[in-house]
């Protein structure tokens, strides 16, 4: 919320015979104060008469700096001591930068009582559109060298279509590694989400590389900013050997599907039967395997060479359930 | 002069079986200008104004509450002759007892203790052989008192809970246990086979058995029946005015010996009160008590109530709801009425987690004012709000047992793993009408889910392992060797409760203080904490196969549920919840810390075990509520279930039990049934004033 008090008198000529009440008071509020270039912003007027006088139905403009009227309201709820207009709904001018517009009330004249003209000042400022920039869907652990897939997501802050917007993947060193352009459909489930699956070829040297997405600005019609993001890229030594993970129900002894299987960096999920093979290379892991409604089993194993191992899972007690 | 009115044929056959009963006396202006002339002393004009009320019903006894407590008091004084008049602010009778389980712990060589011993099937339900051996369902009073009482037995925090037990109390729930249990079953609630005991109902025995109903083509509660429209469906989503309570999809007590039952505090609930309605007992719902009138104000017999008309309506067309069962129903709707008890008043009002001033007595974390409380949406929001306490409080009673929340972990706030719904219970669906106020049935994604999530306060912050959050606390019970207790175990001994022992047992959570720690948006004069968050992505929606859609999750939006296409946005959204008091400030932050330690393979900061990223849109907050389920401490109360005042002395005619008394850290419908069974039995048998 934005509210500016500046108020500017305008000369009139006061009515021979007429009770001058002088200047009302005006105050504007504004929202949001930054706003989305050609976004709607919304403006609420409040004016009082030192001397209480009934406003209500007194018109109030909004003018851009060359006076050019952009709406009009009638001051009618009494909101406290002051008279206020609904909230007017203007458009943001497609400029980026500070915009001051004002707020008119005209001389008046009733029941003998003369009001001067009054001018509130209010400023906001139009931006260019945001891009939120969003990677997921990597692989937890990319062998050196291994050419890997994931998705690129880019949300415009005012919601734009993005279409054919493009992007460059770009590593450590800001070499370019990948690029691509958003597609014309938005990832399911969201309202404005644009994006792009992108191919590219993992580092050939082991560690947790830091790549980033860039997207370019624009100033093609709606002003748009540039975007980016940076994600890490786990590189490990390409894997050696086999785990392979049988999760079962400690009590009924059944296969447990969608167990969750975790020797970090390696993920996995279990298949119909409770298995998940896992590729990994050798070393000592903290095995985890964790499903909904059970207890995570853990176990520390060393892998020289194929392993399997089975995980009984118990079942969660229901905590607050108990006392039902 | 007394001048009847609006005696109908129907009220004229009640009055003559000493049924309740409608005055309205005419006060005469000589009486009225007396008082007011003569008696100025304070307790002299309490004592003119409490004799001058003009009363609008009588009856002989008068309970306040339709809840567990509320239905066995009421048919136990209705069997021994007394008129009975039940008063509920709630639309429909049942209190949460509804919402209950109906695993009912009570034993002392109990009915259905003695028919499983003989693996014996009187009734002809189809039970299966007895889940208990026969040796561990062999009892009597003086072993379910010694196990009531047993110092011993500690819970998975180390804290002896039976040792606070009150003596009387317990000695004479345990004389009245089976009793109580025949009582029950002879106004038509049936067991299935007893399959251990509840939490804090004894170690040494076997003595709960789930109330269950049969399904079958009508509901008829005389044969035990149940239709399928009433009993609900959680398949199809949905659930009827019959039955409020969390439904488990096909026969769910197959596994308690009665293949083809379903099981539920309805059950008793509803059977009770049908047989309530068939024996006379009268209801007035939509009425709140107010005060309760006594001769002098901490002198005397308590006289009746007073109370006023607290309709609930429908939110969308302001209907007044209704109860299911109307036989039997007083429609009273002037605004404040009182109601005369001829013999005695029984506070059946429950917890009182609703007053702030009252669960802050003992335990000062409940005064975070966003912490919710028993089933708010089936109940409204007058539930659980200590009227009856504050009441007595007023005319002289004494309390007992008030630190009892505070060692109690269903009477300690936690953290709700049903997400996304303002009532935490989370077990309605569209059908009932409470589902109108909880306006979704919420996502349970249970203690494990937490893996999938993570637990975020008003500021967007992370405060605890998520993955620990449901770690709670749990009583002991039999068998044996659950909840951590010693399988080996022997009553009185010792070592049920040494270190070593309480060592290897301890379970306990301290998530909720954490997620009570005061934060940035925490501001005088409270300094409330605001409300937990669970924050998740879409790939954990799949994973889990979590249902982000109504009814599950409310529609149209109630603030409790949020998706966005960003965490930015995400962290704006959330001020539609009435408790937020800022936007999740470092949501963005704290999500880009988690997916850094997801990838580092370690949490650095709460050594969650598992860790999964939060990337893939869009985005959730879903308000996991901090709540409490049941209330303990209360009225002190003797083994009558007379209420005593600061001397130890009975207050004559105002008796109580359950959760608005305090005295013991049992839970559940075991304790308060007895307590009906007590409160009735007594007050009928007071003296007629």
């Amino acid at each position: 919320m934005f509210v500016l008090r500046f108020e500017d008198r305008i000369d009139t000529m006061a009515a021979k015979a007429v009770r001058t009440h002088g200047q009302r008071t005006c105050t504007v509020e504004v929202s949001p104060s930054e706003v989305d270039a050609g976004a709607e912003l919304t403006v609420t007027c409040r004016a009082a008469c030192p001397h209480g006088c009934d406003l209500s139905g007194q018109s109030v403009s909004i003018r851009t700096q060359d006076d050019t009227e952009l709406a009009t309201a009638e001051l009618t709820a009494l909101d406290g001591e002051a008279y206020a207009t609904s909230a007017l709904v203007l458009r943001a001018p497609l400029d980026v930068g500070e915009h001051i517009y004002r707020a008119v009330l005209a001389a008046s004249e009733k029941d003998g009582v003369s009001h001067d003209a009054t001018a509130t000042a209010f400023s906001f400022a139009a931006m260019a559109h945001a891009a939120s920039v969003n990677v997921w869907g990597l692989p937890s652990a990319i062998a050196p060298g291994e050419r890997f897939s994931f998705k690129v997501g880019i949300k415009c802050s005012a919601g734009c279509k993005l279409t054919g917007r493009p992007l460059r993947i770009v590593d450590d060193e800001g070499a370019q590694v990948g690029e691509a352009s958003l597609r014309d459909d938005i990832w399911p489930g969201t309202s404005a989400v644009y994006f792009a699956e992108v191919e590219a070829q993992a580092p050939l040297t082991p560690g947790d590389h830091q790549w980033q997405v860039r997207t370019p600005g624009s100033d093609v019609s709606v002003p748009h900013a540039a975007g980016s993001c940076t994600f890490a890229v786990k590189v490990v030594s390409p894997p050696d050997h086999h785990v392979t993970v049988e999760a079962f129900d400690s009590e009924t002894q059944t296969p447990i599907k969608g167990a969750h299987v975790l020797l970090h960096p390696y993920r996995a999920l279990t298949d119909e039967t409770g298995v998940a093979t896992v590729r990994v290379a050798k070393g000592r892991y903290t095995l985890f395997v964790s499903g909904f409604n059970y207890v995570a089993y853990e176990n520390i194993i060393d892998v020289a060479g194929d392993v399997t191992t089975r995980a009984e899972l118990t079942a969660e007690p229901e905590g607050q359930d108990d006392y039902r | 002069m007394a001048k009847k009115r609006d005696t109908g044929r129907k009220e004229s056959r009640l009055q003559k079986e000493k049924a309740v009963s409608r005055r309205d006396f005419f006060k005469t202006g000589a009486a009225a200008g007396a008082s007011a002339a003569v008696l100025s002393a304070p307790a002299l004009a309490q004592e003119s104004s409490a004799q001058a009320i003009r009363w609008n019903y009588e009856a002989d006894v008068v309970i306040l509450g339709s809840g567990c407590v509320g239905l066995h008091a009421a048919v136990r004084a209705r069997d021994l002759g007394a008129s009975v008049l039940v008063i509920d602010q709630n639309f429909d009778v049942g209190g949460k007892l509804v919402h209950s389980g109906g695993w009912t712990s009570l034993g002392g060589g109990d009915a259905v203790q003695e028919r499983d011993r003989a693996a014996a099937d009187p009734l002809g339900m189809g039970l299966t052989a007895p889940l208990i051996k026969a040796q561990d369902l062999e009892d009597d009073p003086d072993r379910l008192f010694r196990d009531m009482t047993d110092w011993s037995v500690v819970d998975a925090t180390g804290v002896a809970r039976y040792r606070y037990n009150d003596r009387e109390l317990h000695r004479a729930w345990a004389d009245n246990a089976p009793k109580t249990r025949q009582f029950m079953m002879d106004n038509y609630v049936r067991f299935a086979r007893i399959d251990g005991t509840h939490q804090g109902g004894g170690m040494s025995r076997g003595r709960a058995a789930r109330s269950v109903m049969k399904i079958a083509d009508k509901t008829d509660i005389k044969a035990g029946t149940l239709s399928p429209q009433d009993r609900g469906d959680p398949r199809e989503e949905r659930h009827s005015p019959f039955n409020p309570m969390r439904q488990i999809p096909g026969a769910p007590a197959d596994p308690l010996g009665a293949p083809g039952w379903v099981y539920g505090g309805f059950a008793i609930a509803r059977s009770l009160e049908f047989s309530a309605r068939e024996k006379g007992v009268r209801f007035m719902l939509n009425r709140h008590m107010d005060e309760l009138i006594r001769e002098r104000p901490f002198a005397g017999r308590v006289l009746g109530v007073r109370a006023r008309h607290t309709p609930r309506t429908h939110p969308e067309t302001g209907a007044r709801l209704e109860s299911f069962w109307q036989n039997g129903n007083i429609d009273e709707r002037a605004e404040t009425i009182h109601i005369r008890a001829r013999k005695a008043v029984i506070v059946a009002t429950g917890g009182m987690h609703g007053s702030v001033p009252l669960r802050t007595m003992f335990d000062p974390r409940m005064c975070e004012p966003s912490i919710e409380y028993g089933p708010s949406a089936l109940i409204g929001p007058l539930n659980m709000d200590g009227s009856g306490i504050i009441a007595s409080m007023k005319i002289g009673a004494n309390l007992a047992g008030m630190m009892q929340n505070y060692q109690h972990s269903s009477g300690s706030p936690t953290i709700s793993s049903v997400l996304g719904t303002r009532d935490t219970v989370g077990s309605i669906f569209p059908g009932h009408p409470s589902f109108l106020f909880a306006r979704a049935k919420g996502i349970n994604i249970s203690g494990a889910g937490w893996e999938h999530a993570i637990a975020v306060n008003q500021v967007g912050q992370r405060f605890y392992n998520e993955r620990a959050i449901a770690a709670n606390s749990s009583d002991a019970k039999y068998p044996p060797g659950t909840d951590g207790t010693r399988k080996e175990f022997v009553p009185l001994d010792w070592r049920n409760a040494s270190p070593a022992q309480v060592r290897a047992q301890y379970r306990k959570s301290a998530a909720v203080d954490a997620a009570l720690a005061m934060n940035e948006g925490s501001r005088a004069p409270d300094y409330a904490s605001g409300p937990v968050w669970a924050i998740f992505d879409s790939a954990a929606v799949q994973r889990g196969g979590w249902r982000v859609r109504y009814p599950y999750v409310a529609d149209p939006p109630d603030g409790y549920f949020h998706k966005a296409d960003t965490l930015a946005e995400l962290a704006k959204k959330v001020m539609g919840h009435p408790h937020q008091k800022m936007p999740l400030k470092y949501l963005v932050e704290t999500v880009a810390r988690y997916n850094a330690l997801a990838d580092k393979g370690v949490d650095e900061d709460f050594e969650k075990p598992v860790l999964h990223k939060i990337e893939t849109p869009p985005f959730y907050a879903a308000s996991a509520g901090i709540r409490v389920q049941d209330s303990y401490g209360g009225l002190r109360i003797n083994g009558k279930a007379q209420v005593l005042d600061t001397r130890g002395e009975v207050i004559p005619g105002l008796y109580s039990g359950g959760e608005a008394s305090g005295g013991g850290s049992q839970h559940g419908i075991g304790r308060a049934s007895v307590h009906g069974y007590i409160a009735g039995s007594n007050a009928a048998q007071e003296p007629t004033a």
